[in-house]
């Protein structure tokens, strides 16, 4: 079986031919994005490389991104219509796996980063598991500190690949001593590794016909962004009609909710507390339950409902704790968060959290310890 | 904020001329007025001082034009025909605000939600009489603030 792959989808433009399980002729071109002017060229001289003519091709291949939105419809144009042409299948490979492929035997994490501007970029951790390449967490398309600070917990060497390399491999190498940077000839994507995994699809059954080629963009949470223009969130404080709607957030969130007769003490007899909701198309998004204690203030929990994640809002719940308690002249902000927690602890941190300390298998449901974390004002 | 008065479609394009002294790449610019009021001649001006051979046309229905041939590459976008904020994110124009060029949006108004905080805003208006036009730059950001301020310097005597 002939295979031609390429790929498109970052700076370099490249093609492979992989005749009978052995790769004939890889063509690898990093000159700056022309590949619209190049592609068909490059195709054209590895298939005559092989000594083969383009209807010899039994399968065409290309990823479908992320990547460069540019490079990677030059890519599907130019595989499309050659398979339209010739009446011959075509396969889609995610950039993502392209890239991890190219470290195919890699015994720890792979993390391969695509630049996505805005200090953003498209990720997802793999492993390989013998020859299976397996998804451990897709991060989609993720602020570079978040990702950094998401990939804290895991010990095992992580070895980072792709043309956020180039952007960001200093601030990876200072944040995680378990970070690994593939060699230069492995750091981005290969068309050769396009073809391997496009054989196994071919394997597996899913070959496409060209008009099927959908190209995966990734929208990064620029949506994000747009929202916070288009809807405007407002944190308030929270009021006794607005237990119910908190009441249902707390038990989408939290595996042991707290009640209603649990808010309603907070609200209407706890002086010591202070309660605000985050509130967006009439909605609550969100909540925060403090308590002020002395010069200090208890968090008791934040929530955002399902809905409305990802959007900055828990953020804004935090910024706003924090003036509640620097207006109130308060010394010292703490909260307990779940040891597994990733998310909620990054956020903590990058709102200067510190942690602090630990309380040995607080959470009843599954044992976990509870980071204490505190913040000085 | 810098207010210009050009009498003629030839002193629009030497203010463009003007502005291309002081751009990096990266740089984005923002191009509003009516049809006619001449965002395309003062793209022309601007392509004309980055040393572009090519002739620069309004790419009304390209929606991009690239331009290598000057110092810096020029993305050349008009989005009067798009119909979102979406379709110009399909489009992957923030590979172009984010690249190694000068961005120049016309119609940006129908983009205004997903353009980067940082730019520089040129309004154009017609003036008192049919070849006058008044051209208006507001800065958004540090650098664009400094590249008015340098242009106000530079600013040589007119008319």
């Amino acid at each position: 079986m002939k295979v031609l792959a390429i790929d498109t989808s970052t700076v370099a433009a490249s093609a492979a031919l992989i005749q009978d399980g052995s790769l004939c002729c890889e063509y690898f071109l990093n000159d700056g994005k022309k590949h619209s002017e190049k592609i068909i060229s490059i195709i054209d001289y590895v298939i005559k490389s092989c000594g083969l003519e383009a209807k010899d091709i039994d399968v065409f291949s290309c990823s479908i991104g992320p990547g460069s939105f540019t490079g990677l419809r030059v890519g599907a144009s130019a595989i499309k219509g050659i398979a339209q042409a010739l009446g011959k299948p075509i396969t889609g490979i995610p950039t993502l796996e392209v890239l991890a492929y190219n470290l195919r035997g890699f015994k720890g994490l792979i993390c391969p980063i695509i630049d996505a501007q805005r200090e953003m970029v498209y990720s997802t951790l793999f492993r390989f598991e013998g020859d299976t390449l397996l998804k451990i967490k897709d991060f989609s398309a993720i602020v570079i500190d978040d990702l950094i600070c998401r990939l804290g917990p895991y010990d095992d060497d992580i070895a980072f690949l792709g043309d956020g390399v180039f952007l960001y491999q200093n601030k990876i190498k200072n944040s995680l001593k378990n970070a690994r940077f593939a060699d230069v000839g492995n750091i981005l994507p290969r068309a050769s590794s396009v073809a391997s995994l496009a054989i196994i699809k071919y394997k597996e059954g899913h070959l496409l016909w060209y008009n099927d080629l959908r190209l995966d963009y990734i929208r990064k949470s620029q949506a994000e962004v747009e929202y916070e223009k288009n809807h405007i969130v407002t944190i308030v404080n929270m009021k006794a009609e607005e237990i119910d709607e908190v009441v249902e957030i707390e038990g989408l969130s939290f595996n042991n909710p707290w009640s209603y007769e649990s808010f309603d003490f907070e609200i209407n007899k706890n002086n010591l507390s202070r309660y605000i909701v985050a509130k967006t198309d009439g909605r609550i998004a969100g909540y925060a339950g403090t308590w002020l204690v002395f010069d200090e203030m208890h968090v008791t929990n934040i929530a955002v409902h399902p809905d409305y994640r990802n959007r900055g809002i828990g953020n804004k719940l935090v910024e706003e704790i924090i003036n509640i308690a620097r207006e109130s002249g308060l010394k010292r902000i703490t909260l307990e968060v779940r040891n597994s927690n990733n998310q909620a602890i990054c956020l903590y941190e990058k709102n200067g959290f510190k942690a602090e300390g630990f309380r040995k298998k607080y959470y009843a449901d599954t044992g976990e310890d509870a980071i204490i974390m505190w913040k000085e004002l | 904020m810098l207010k210009i008065i050009s009498k003629s479609l030839d002193e629009t394009i030497r203010i463009g001329m003007d502005l291309s002294k002081h751009v990096m790449p990266g740089d984005l610019i923002c191009l509003t007025g009516d049809l006619g009021t001449g965002k395309t001649s003062f793209t022309k001006g601007l392509g004309k001082g980055l040393g572009i051979t090519e002739y620069i046309t309004s790419p009304t229905y390209t929606i991009i034009n690239e331009y290598y041939s000057g110092r810096i590459p020029l993305y050349h976008f008009d989005v009067y025909r798009l119909g979102s904020a979406d379709e110009m994110l399909e489009l992957g124009c923030d590979e172009y605000f984010f690249g190694n060029g000068i961005t120049v949006l016309e119609w940006a108004d129908n983009v205004l939600d997903i353009l980067p905080e940082e730019k520089l805003c040129i309004i154009m208006n017609v003036g008192n009489n049919f070849d006058e036009r008044i051209i208006t730059m507001k800065a958004y950001g540090d650098k664009y603030k400094t590249i008015l301020k340098e242009m106000k310097n530079s600013e040589s005597p007119r008319n």
